[in-house]
């Protein structure tokens, strides 16, 4: 799988390569418009992260010119960075083709799981399924199976569930969790108790429905989602 | 008191002792003036007398002339008697008083004999022809000066327009117009002169404005990117192996702060953004889908809390708005009402066609009332609050002329936070 990440701030860069890297996909970087330009041209990229603010061209013009431009590209799934959380660029950046819109600061774990499910949607059309272990997962229909059985889970239980599975074997702490399932809606509200009460329960749910515990805390302070203990 | 009149005023305050003074001035002239005519008048008919004397062409003693005049009667000696002016009156038998007579008295002395000789002249024409003269005088510096006044009322309207005009573009001068004002020009030198160093101001103003708004915009703008920067630097720090307990709650704790600190720039940049009016884009906004919606949204965590969420929404109400910020005002409102309600007790949460109310229990307010909406006033219970939450509320509302109100119930310790929609359009 090849990423092309186009972000002008060289620390950005440095940690969402890294990670991406771990995460064994071959990550490209460009940090201006002009290479990114370039580098848009030269290869075929799988997922593309662009940074819409850059320090010589405008993000946005990067698009329309991918949309023009190769056939080679077309296919390529597109997940817009953006320091500004402004509703228009949002709703001209989806109008613009991209796939998902995510706002600075994110979480690695967060980038991660839009980038999957950019992924699964461009290039495994037929195929939703995301399995772990036990569990699969209809993204689709959001529908949850363990061993071929159906669990009913909420929404949020469903968002947690994905977010774990896109994660597995990383410490994702309290606040990178809350933060991915409930956005800014819970800012300032004490939601790690909540968050422990939801965790709890789509533990629970999994077990009963015959899952082994994949779960775990680890270090007080984060989860970790393994097949192995 | 406008200028006009204060002039106008000041113009008949001068006016009165001026025309008074002016008056008696030029009545004392006239007099003096015909005095010294008649006077003139009066030696030259003594001289006059005293050639018809010599001449033996007048016969003495004899009444010439009404009043006795010229009045010549033989007298002893010389005498001491030099020509004296007088001032008399005498009684004028035709118009039945008193008139007043100027007299010349003089002793003449022809070869050996002396004569007294008096020559009159009735004054009276002459008194009224001085009064007559001052009178009309005053009166045609009266009637000019209110001519001049009248006129100079109408000249100093016309003169003033340029500045009235300008006087009303200051007025509507708004510093967040999105047009800037053009203060208009003006043929007199000084109000032109005027306008050009308004113009001049209220562009230098403007700048100065667009600047600090772009400079909040980018101060909260640059500071995304460092926070973004230690964010993803705490994950990858979080990746490595091994950690201990300790180091893992340090970055969590960091973690929590960074968030803290990204939600209080948005909402600081919100706030701004507010503030300056970036928020066009008006539509008609289905207030009751979004209030069921955001109930909806908060209904979990309210029930994590214990809350019992009452909620009545009337169908069909909407409010022209723009969208976004309709749902920052209500989910403000909300969350304030889901973090400070007392745990297991009812939130009533009601929308009319006329109001959205939020009613939730909970202790008095820690802080005086009025400072419920400032900006930074936390309940000290909660630190970890921006305490931003109502005063973009607030100010959201002042945007769409929509009324805030809050009141608090003692007796039943009720919270009663409301929107009164009555107020706009």
């Amino acid at each position: 799988m090849k990423i092309l990440l186009v972000e002008d701030e060289p620390a950005l860069v440095a940690a969402i390569s890294r990670f991406l890297e771990e995460e064994h996909y071959v990550v490209t970087t460009a940090t201006t418009y002009a290479s990114a330009s370039t580098a848009m041209h030269d290869y075929a990229y799988d997922c593309i992260v662009l940074d819409i603010g850059l320090p010589d061209g405008n993000g946005l013009d990067l698009i329309r010119q991918l949309n023009a431009g190769s056939a080679d590209t077309g296919t390529a799934g597109l997940i817009i960075i953006s320091a500004k959380d402004s509703l228009d660029d949002k709703l001209l950046g989806l109008e613009l083709g991209s796939d998902d819109y995510i706002t600075k600061p994110f979480h690695l774990p967060e980038l991660n799981a839009r980038i999957k499910s950019v992924l699964r949607r461009r290039l495994f059309g037929g195929n939703n399924l995301i399995t772990f272990g036990d569990i699969t997962v209809d993204s689709l229909s959001h529908q949850v199976k363990v061993r071929h059985q159906s669990i009913e889970l909420t929404e949020k239980e469903y968002q947690l569930l994905v977010f774990f599975m896109a994660n597995p074997n990383r410490l994702l702490t309290k606040a990178a969790i809350a933060e991915y399932v409930w956005g800014d809606y819970m800012d300032g509200a004490d939601s790690h108790d909540f968050l422990y009460t939801h965790i709890k329960n789509l533990r629970r749910k999994l077990i009963d429905g015959g899952c082994p515990d994949y779960l775990r805390t680890r270090y007080g302070a984060g989860y970790l989602f393994s097949k192995t203990a | 008191m406008t200028l006009l009149r204060k002039t106008l005023l000041y113009l008949l305050l001068v006016m009165l002792p001026v025309a008074l003074g002016g008056g008696w001035l030029f009545d004392t002239l006239i007099r003096r003036g015909i005095y010294y005519e008649i006077d003139e008048q009066l030696s030259s008919d003594l001289a006059y007398i005293q050639q018809q004397l010599i001449r033996q062409q007048v016969t003495v003693g004899q009444d010439h002339h009404l009043l006795d005049n010229p009045h010549i009667e033989p007298v002893a000696g010389p005498g001491q008697l030099t020509p004296v002016y007088s001032d008399t009156t005498e009684f004028d038998w035709r118009e039945h008083n008193p008139v007043p007579v100027r007299q010349l008295k003089a002793i003449l002395t022809v070869g050996d004999k002396h004569y007294l000789v008096v020559v009159k002249q009735a004054m009276g024409e002459f008194d009224e022809i001085a009064r007559l003269l001052s009178i009309s005088v005053v009166g045609g510096f009266m009637l000019l000066l209110g001519l001049l006044v009248v006129l100079n009322s109408w000249v100093s309207k016309r003169l003033w327009t340029p500045f009235f005009t300008l006087i009303e573009q200051l007025r509507t001068f708004r510093l967040d117009a999105s047009e800037p004002v053009r203060f208009s020009g003006s043929s007199i030198a000084e109000f032109d002169h005027l306008s050009a160093t308004l113009n001049d101001m209220s562009q230098n103003l403007q700048q100065q404005y667009q600047l600090q708004k772009a400079f909040t915009e980018h101060a909260a703008h640059e500071l995304q990117t460092p926070l973004a920067v230690i964010t993803t630097q705490l994950d990858q720090l979080l990746g490595t192996e091994p950690l201990t307990g300790e180091q893992v709650a340090l970055m969590e704790s960091a973690q929590h702060s960074v968030r803290r600190l990204v939600h209080l720039n948005k909402s600081l940049l919100l706030l701004t953004k507010v503030e300056n009016q970036q928020f066009a884009g008006l539509q008609t906004v289905d207030l009751s889908s979004l209030a069921a919606q955001q109930c909806r949204q908060f209904a979990l965590y309210a029930a994590h809390r214990g809350l019992d969420w009452q909620v009545s929404i009337a169908a069909g109400v909407t409010r022209r708005l723009n969208p976004y910020l309709a749902d920052v005002m209500f989910s403000n409102l909300l969350k304030n009402a889901m973090l400070h309600a007392t745990a297991n007790t009812n939130v009533y949460i009601t929308l009319t066609a006329s109001s959205f109310t939020i009613r939730n229990t909970g202790e008095p307010l820690p802080f005086p009332e009025d400072q419920l909406f400032s900006r930074f006033v936390k309940h000290p219970a909660r630190p970890d609050s921006t305490g931003l939450g109502l005063a973009i509320t607030r100010e959201i509302a002042r945007r769409y002329d929509i009324a805030l109100n809050y009141r608090y119930h003692n007796d039943i310790q009720e919270h009663v936070f409301m929107l009164d929609f009555q107020t706009s359009q």
